[in-house]
């Protein structure tokens, strides 16, 4: 998956890019992957 | 500053534009058309929404059809609320690191009309982190000041609901906001059909226009982006040319006076 213009948050907040490698996630958190789509 | 006024060139969160045309890259058919009519359309602003990345598939990377020398401008379809728009907005700008932003906060869902107070709490929120606000509202003069008092560069009232093709529904509306907010950046967005619709907007006083599916549901996109393009040029020298006065009764343009008779 690339990891340029894709952004992620864990339970709501978002994770900056320098912080993805050293983050620590749990099983119970919720995570969010973006990226843009077409739209108006 | 004077080259920016005598060019009529468009400036807007400290960038300056030649094109008040602003596209978006959503209902086309293919990236193909997409980026020809994108192309045609002279635009130098291009909006994208943000999505889920499916992780059971491969999704080809759509950013890269964009023109990279355009602005791209995040939006926030799809959210509800102002949290969720809060959000997505900030998602967006860690992943385009743009503090560029058109806030979209929808009220229903079948008539994709804004919550305007709920765009105005995201609006707060986010014009105090420094984001670069655009708000889509709907065309109500009172909703823009506050806007503009919280802190965003530009207003973005309806011409009518997101890809309805009505044009604009409350020119005397549009038209008063301008002469009330005489300094204020106004960009039209939602609602235009047809290239009349773009120039209209523009003739009432609209300093740029956003508009998606009257180009990508036209039956020849790259045609329509083409027409569009001169529509939105065409309404804004009428507009700083000044109208001729409208007049109940006929008033002739060939001397009476030396006619044959």
């Amino acid at each position: 998956m690339p990891t340029e213009r894709v952004a992620i948050e864990v339970n709501k907040m978002v994770i900056r890019k320098k912080d993805w490698t050293t983050i620590n996630i749990k099983d119970s958190d919720q995570i969010e992957i973006i990226h843009f789509v077409g739209g108006g | 500053m004077t080259e920016i006024i005598k060019n009529d060139l468009f400036e807007l969160g400290g960038k300056v534009f030649n094109s008040r045309l602003i596209i978006g890259t959503g209902k086309y058919r293919s990236f193909e058309e997409m980026q020809n009519a994108h192309k045609a359309s002279g635009a130098e602003m291009v909006t994208v929404a943000v999505n889920r990345v499916p992780l059971d598939r491969k999704v080809e990377s759509f950013l890269d059809y964009l023109d990279p020398d355009m602005q791209i401008l995040p939006n926030t379809a799809g959210c509800y609320d102002a949290e969720h728009a809060i959000r997505t907005a900030r998602l967006a700008r860690e992943a385009l690191e743009t503090d560029w932003i058109k806030l979209e906060v929808i009220g229903d869902q079948t008539t994709l009309l804004p919550d305007n107070e709920q765009t105005l709490e995201a609006a707060k929120v986010l014009t105090e982190e420094g984001f670069i606000v655009l708000p889509y509202f709907s065309d109500d003069l009172i909703m823009a000041k506050k806007l503009l008092d919280i802190g965003c560069p530009a207003v973005m009232p309806l011409a009518a609901p997101i890809g309805s093709g009505l044009g604009v529904q409350n020119p005397a509306n549009l038209k008063i906001m301008r002469e009330q907010l005489p300094d204020a950046i106004i960009i039209v967005d939602a609602g235009v059909g047809v290239p009349s619709d773009a120039a209209i907007a523009m003739e009432l006083g609209a300093d740029a226009i956003l508009m998606n599916t009257a180009i990508a549901e036209s039956a020849n996109a790259e045609q329509m982006a083409h027409a569009m393009k001169f529509a939105v040029r065409a309404g804004r020298l009428g507009f700083r040319a000044g109208r001729m006065p409208k007049r109940l009764y006929a008033s002739a343009s060939s001397p009476i006076e030396g006619a044959i008779k």
